[in-house]
């Protein structure tokens, strides 16, 4: 029988509609994941064409297939270990000179290619001529002219994968780097065809090629070889680095041969991209406007996201109350009612706020204007130890921090991502305003709005410190350099932002949530059990835990009350307020804490501030943990995050304790 | 002559951002400090006929909208031809933060019909009609009428 | 002709790569994005801090930091 099934691979530039050609292709028969072992998105589809069933990889999107980025080693370790039958490369129509350097790359990995020539309307708007006959001659490869964004020239596209399917012959086509480097890769190429094990698996020219470069990734292959030390020995004489210079040199000198043959232009010196960022990168404008538009990012974040936050409470409590009531036994009850329903959906209600904030963030990054906020931003950020790339995610921070953590994605350096994402939880986000408000309003009066702001103040500047502070132990080394493309502006597509937001939110609901249900059950048991008593009270284990821990957390003006609060909060930190509310016997009435927490003598002005101070750093909540579990991947890193946070947290709140009452407050 | 009618243009909405801008702010501090005192906020005529709230940062964004068509008009001005770069950034903020405010106030509306939420008893649609909703509108228009202007042989 | 570096330029000075001194994994990434000598550069602008800064090169626009900058030379052209 023959065989159906046919399976593509979409590489390609960033910034050159990659994605909207995948979606248009899949439409909704897709699936997202990571790449094993590495938080690298990982997008697969489905097409049924003509009877055939096509399954689309898609790889990240890279400039190139050194190993400079986790991105880069994913993109081309797929296409040389799982070989698919055939690798599109998406091409910038009009940028081609660059987009050709990665077809230089992909033509050495002796896979079949077709190139689909992307957003041609805008090239030969511009007035380019693209000659398609020479490309397909010149480049032994079919080319096809698309528009993704109007699903124009898909089918041929798909046309062209079938065909190519029954093409027996390989159409190879190399470049060539002159003597000197050519006679050094047959020199390597002759000791790694000793090794069998090697043909069978990899290019042999290609593994060349890059050891000459010095690629330490294609070495770790090649180490387990009976060859690795023949290898070894022939590169320690030989000068990587200038080798590097070199190929790079001549694949820009083949892609020059190239070029005018398949393009010819009309030189557009200023366009429309450029004289809009003229004024969103001026002087003294640039960084007013980035500003305003990140606080007008929160506004329509939280204006537009309350009716459905408050839809979500709704539901929730209607839930909660329903399946309790009629339920037996009793703890089943209670563990679905008060533990899971609740729990969960107070977790929830963060969602329409997560959803609007990918919204807004992959609308920034589909315009263009998401590489200008880093450029602007980065001699900032440079001085504190970070990359511009992670000013985005700390500002989102402030929203919530889930989908700043996971917008930390975006930064290529493993380092300056981690630092990025250890810090995100001090930045003060929406649910911990609730703390502030209740405990500022009950002790300070006039000064509230003061004191809030402060609080916030805080977050950030313990941000930058623990920054500064990780890169000088743990994450030692400077940031990572920024080598950044400033791609034209456009205007990014609905279909697009809304299909990044639904991805990213079903994937917080999805993984965070098994963490969160988890957190939940435990934080309800530990509230009811021993069985019998009144939830959440002085008997339950979380009041032993509480008097267990008063010691702790007397020095920071804590009693066992406080303490228990505070454990609740690892569900969600607006939970502080409504187990207060339960611990002081009068449940969610505001008017009624504020002032039994006046008339508490244990409660000063002075143990609000520091349990204010202690709940902004203390610890991130569940969702938040299971976000740091899931983007590093490591527990090591997320216990480390818990620990670091308690310990910042112990710290500021006892010095602004027992500060306080030395200057006599 | 087309640049000259869009330095009008920006002129005009440059002023008025700006003027409306600073009424705004002026407003927010004044509320802001009247509520620190303890005293009664009183609005102003001028801030109620012309739909101002008073709110502090979202008056120093009018401002510098109001700056963008400024620095476009000084720009044209001086014979540089991207000037209108200005301009048309100007028109796309404006329509941003119009935009921003036509979905808050679609928000707000949620709220009322569907959770028929007690905190907005006596609300009426003018309620959420502010200075960037309608200063938006006019930039909309402007925009409808010149977008291929801008798009072509402009600079 | 005098060696100038490329963080010298002003914006709207075209000039030639004539060499890349960067040492280390940024060496790679610039040559993947077209910064090897012989590339003709445009500086475009400067960020608003002054850092970083943005190129026209190969038909793309493309920023990076002072620091790297500084270490790649060029000759001027007219």
């Amino acid at each position: 029988m023959e065989n159906r099934k046919i399976r593509v691979a979409l590489a390609g530039n960033p910034n050159v509609g990659k994605t909207t050609l995948f979606n248009t292709i899949t439409g909704s028969r897709q699936h997202v994941g990571n790449w094993p072992g590495v938080t690298v998105e990982k997008k697969t589809g489905v097409r049924t064409y003509r009877g055939y069933e096509i399954e689309i990889t898609d790889l990240p999107g890279t400039y190139s297939l050194t190993a400079y980025s986790m991105d880069e080693i994913v993109a081309r370790d797929y296409i040389i270990e799982e070989k698919p039958d055939i690798v599109i490369q998406i091409v910038d129509a009009s940028n081609l000179e660059r987009n050709l350097y990665l077809t230089t790359q992909l033509m050495e990995l002796e896979t079949e290619m077709i190139i689909a020539l992307n957003m041609c309307d805008l090239a030969l708007e511009r007035g380019d001529k693209l000659y398609i006959n020479k490309m397909q001659e010149i480049l032994a490869a079919p080319v096809v002219q698309t528009v993704a964004s109007k699903g124009i020239g898909i089918n041929e596209l798909l046309d062209r994968v079938i065909e190519q399917k029954h093409d027996e012959k390989y159409h190879g086509r190399e470049i060539g780097y002159g003597d000197l480097i050519e006679s050094k890769v047959l020199e390597i190429e002759k000791v790694l065809l000793t090794d069998p094990e090697l043909i069978k698996k990899y290019p042999m020219r290609w593994m060349s090629i890059r050891l000459l470069e010095g690629d330490s990734n294609v070495r770790a292959k090649i180490e387990k070889s009976a060859a690795a030390e023949a290898i070894n020995e022939l590169l320690a004489s030989i000068d990587q680095e200038e080798y590097e210079a070199e190929i790079a040199d001549k694949r820009y000198v083949a892609i020059n041969a190239i070029f005018p043959q398949i393009c010819t232009r009309c030189n557009v010196r200023l366009t429309k991209s450029d004289m809009i960022d003229r004024v969103l990168t001026n002087k003294y404008l640039g960084i007013p406007i980035f500003l305003a538009l990140m606080w007008g990012a929160f506004e329509l974040t939280f204006a537009f996201a309350t009716p459905f936050t408050d839809m979500i409470e709704r539901a929730f409590v209607w839930l909660a109350v329903n399946v309790s009531s009629g339920l037996e036994p009793e703890w089943l009850a209670s563990l679905l009612g008060d533990g899971i329903i609740g729990g969960v959906g107070a977790v929830l209600t963060f969602v329409p706020n997560i959803f609007i904030l990918f919204f807004l963030l992959s609308l920034l990054e589909g315009s263009g204007y998401l590489a200008r906020a880093a450029f602007i931003m980065d001699r900032l950020m440079y001085k504190i130890g970070m990359h511009g790339k992670s000013f985005i995610p700390l500002l989102m921070g402030f929203g919530c921090n889930v989908p700043a953590i996971m917008a930390t994605r975006s930064i290529e350096d493993e380092k300056d991502r981690l630092i990025t994402l250890l810090v995100v939880p001090f930045v003060s986000c929406g649910a911990r305003l609730p703390i502030y408000i209740l405990l500022a309003g009950a002790f300070f009066g006039r000064q509230a709005g003061t004191v809030v702001f402060f609080m916030y103040i805080l977050g950030i500047v313990i941000a930058v410190i623990s920054a500064k502070l990780l890169r000088t132990t743990i994450v030692k080394g400077r940031p990572a350099p920024f080598i950044m493309e400033m791609p034209p502006y456009r205007v990014p597509t609905l279909r697009a932002s809304v299909v990044h937001m639904w991805d990213n939110g079903a994937m917080y609901i999805k993984k965070a949530g098994t963490v969160i249900l988890l957190g939940v059950v435990i934080i309800w048991s530990l509230a009811s059990f021993p069985w019998g008593i009144e939830y959440g009270s002085e008997e339950s284990y979380v009041g032993m835990l509480g008097h267990l821990f008063a010691p702790l957390l007397e020095p920071l003006g804590f009693d066992w009350r406080m303490t228990v609060a505070l454990v609740f909060g690892l569900v969600a930190k607006e939970i502080v307020v409504a187990s207060m509310g339960v611990l002081y016997g009068v449940g969610d009435n505001p008017e009624a804490l504020t002032a039994s927490l006046v008339a508490d003598p244990s409660v000063t002005a002075l143990s609000a501030l520091s349990l204010m101070v202690f709940s902004l750093l203390y610890m991130p909540c569940v969702a938040t943990l299971g976000v740091i579990k899931k983007e590093t991947g490591s527990w090591k890193w997320t216990a480390f995050a818990l620990a670091y946070g308690v310990a910042v947290a112990w710290m500021m709140a006892f010095l602004v304790y027992q500060g306080g009452r030395l200057l006599g407050y | 002559m087309i640049n000259k009618d869009k330095m009008l243009f920006a002129l005009i909405m440059g002023c008025a951002y700006a003027l409306i801008g600073v009424v705004q702010t002026v407003t927010g501090i004044s509320k802001a400090l009247s509520e620190a005192c303890g005293t009664v906020y009183q609005e102003h005529l001028i801030a109620d006929t012309l739909f101002i709230p008073a709110d502090i940062i979202a008056g120093l964004i009018l401002i510098l909208i109001g700056s963008v068509f400024l620095y476009g008009v000084s720009e044209i001005r001086a014979g540089v031809r991207e000037g209108i770069a200005y301009v048309y950034v100007g028109i796309i903020l404006s329509l941003i933060f119009g935009g921003i405010y036509v979905l808050a106030a679609t928000g707000e509306l949620l709220e009322i019909h569907l959770l028929k939420n007690a905190e907005y008893t006596g609300w009426t649609l003018l309620d959420t009609l502010r200075p960037e909703i309608y200063m938006g509108m006019l930039s909309l228009l402007t925009y409808l009428k010149w977008k291929d202007s801008f798009e072509v042989g402009e600079g | 002709m005098t060696e100038i570096t490329l963080d010298t330029l002003k914006p709207g000075d075209l000039a030639r790569i004539t060499k890349v001194r960067v040492k280390g994994p940024a060496r790679r990434k610039l040559f993947d994005m077209g910064m090897v000598a012989g590339s003709e550069v445009e500086l475009v602008r400067k960020a608003p801090l002054g850092d970083p800064i943005e190129f026209q090169i190969k038909g793309y626009h493309l920023s990076i930091r002072k620091e790297e900058a500084s270490q790649i030379f060029v000759q001027m052209i007219e």
